[in-house]
């Protein structure tokens, strides 16, 4: 509880601040720690008052407002440009009190859009350059590859998060050493993982396939689809831990509300 | 004697955090009680503000940071410790000697050296 308070403190702080979210989480573990040491500091000083010892501490830290200047201070022009809010486009990132669901529901939107679109365009451009007696594109192979293609995309950039919000909890709830019930916490965490990498491994060669079906011949061989599974595989690892990482992240902060809201 | 406040103080704190890691390198909560102690309790500036001084100083390679290693075995957040540069001591050295030329020329101005 003294945790999530102090937290919401730094990201009164931070959060505005409009940078790279690599240094922006630095900023918020740093001031962290410092806060959680006045705080510990205060605690002493007022007998354990708790509230007190908050109010102590964060006078001593200072102002928000006025930390957050002198920090958005401190970041490259190129880089406040870069991590400006386009203005006009909806936020995209997961907003505090948004489940993983929600967040992927409203994403699901953007990928279904940007589908259609691209497989219209195909449409467009295969019927307007189909010549009679010419060797055509199949209008049938080109729907069957739409479909798929929509549903390996869906399957595939929605599917990962979800998976890897199910790596997060199982390692945030993953049994001490020597708990009997730990081998079959880390069997389920190999299992998540392995799903998550096979979902991101595999969508670069199924569009791969998928051409092949629009085509009507291969075009990629089944070796080269293959390489390219294990390619995607070794690059997707790492990939899903760096989102398993963002989606902790996200518990730790993001999901803190922090406009007008008292401090309970 | 009176407290040094934050504004009169903000411009000479890169210069003091350099000063204070020429002992040795330090995180921030470490730096801060290094100024507090060789202030004897006379600086007030609010704490945080530390933070942008520590950046900006290692944006110019004045001072490098690292995270402390888990091996340390405290709980918490991760705190960071930076150390000077070469670069950084050689600012600290130029920093001193334009802060005895300072001293010399407002001191003598207002007959106070």
């Amino acid at each position: 509880m003294v945790s999530k308070l102090l937290r919401r403190q730094i990201e009164r702080v931070v959060r505005p601040v409009q940078a790279s979210p690599l240094r922006k989480n630095r900023m918020r573990e740093e001031l962290l720690a410092h806060l959680t040491r006045l705080y510990e500091e205060e605690g002493d000083r007022c007998s354990g008052d708790r509230d007190m010892a908050l109010a102590a501490a964060v006078a001593r830290f200072g102002e928000p407002a006025v930390l957050r200047r002198e920090l958005q201070g401190t970041v490259p022009v190129w880089e406040r440009i870069s991590w400006r809010p386009l203005p006009g486009f909806p936020r995209v990132e997961r907003q505090p009190g948004e489940t993983i669901t929600g967040l992927l529901a409203r994403g699901a939107r953007w990928v279904l859009a940007l589908s259609a679109m691209t497989w219209l365009s195909v449409f467009v451009v295969v019927l307007l350059f189909d010549r009679p007696g010419g060797h055509t594109i199949s209008l049938l192979n080109l729907s069957i590859a739409a479909l798929a293609g929509t549903a390996a995309m869906l399957a595939g950039i929605l599917g990962h998060p979800l998976v890897c919000e199910a790596i997060r909890q199982e390692w945030v709830a993953l049994p001490a050493r020597g708990s009997p019930n730990r081998v079959i916490a880390l069997v389920r965490l190999l299992a998540c993982t392995i799903v998550a990498v096979a979902l991101m491994a595999g969508l670069i060669p199924a569009f791969l396939a998928l051409i092949n079906v629009v085509a009507g011949f291969p075009i990629f061989t089944g070796r080269l689809l293959w390489g390219l599974s294990l390619a995607t595989a070794a690059i997707s690892l790492p990939l899903t831990a760096v989102q398993v990482r963002g989606l902790q992240q996200f518990e730790d902060w993001g999901s803190l509300e922090i406009d007008g809201e008292m401090v309970s | 004697m009176r407290a040094i406040e934050g504004d009169r103080l903000r411009g000479h704190l890169e210069g003091l955090i350099l000063a204070a890691l020429e002992g040795g390198a330090g995180h921030g909560w470490e730096i801060w009680s290094r100024l507090e102690e060789s202030a004897a309790g006379l600086l007030r500036l609010k704490e945080g503000s530390l933070y942008p001084a520590l950046y900006r100083l290692e944006r110019e390679r004045l001072i490098v940071g690292r995270w402390e290693s888990d091996a340390s075995g405290r709980r918490g957040p991760r705190r960071r410790v930076y150390r000077l540069t070469p670069k950084g001591r050689r600012q600290l050295v130029a920093a001193r000697g334009e802060w005895r030329q300072f001293v010399n020329v407002i001191g003598g101005l207002l007959g106070a050296t």
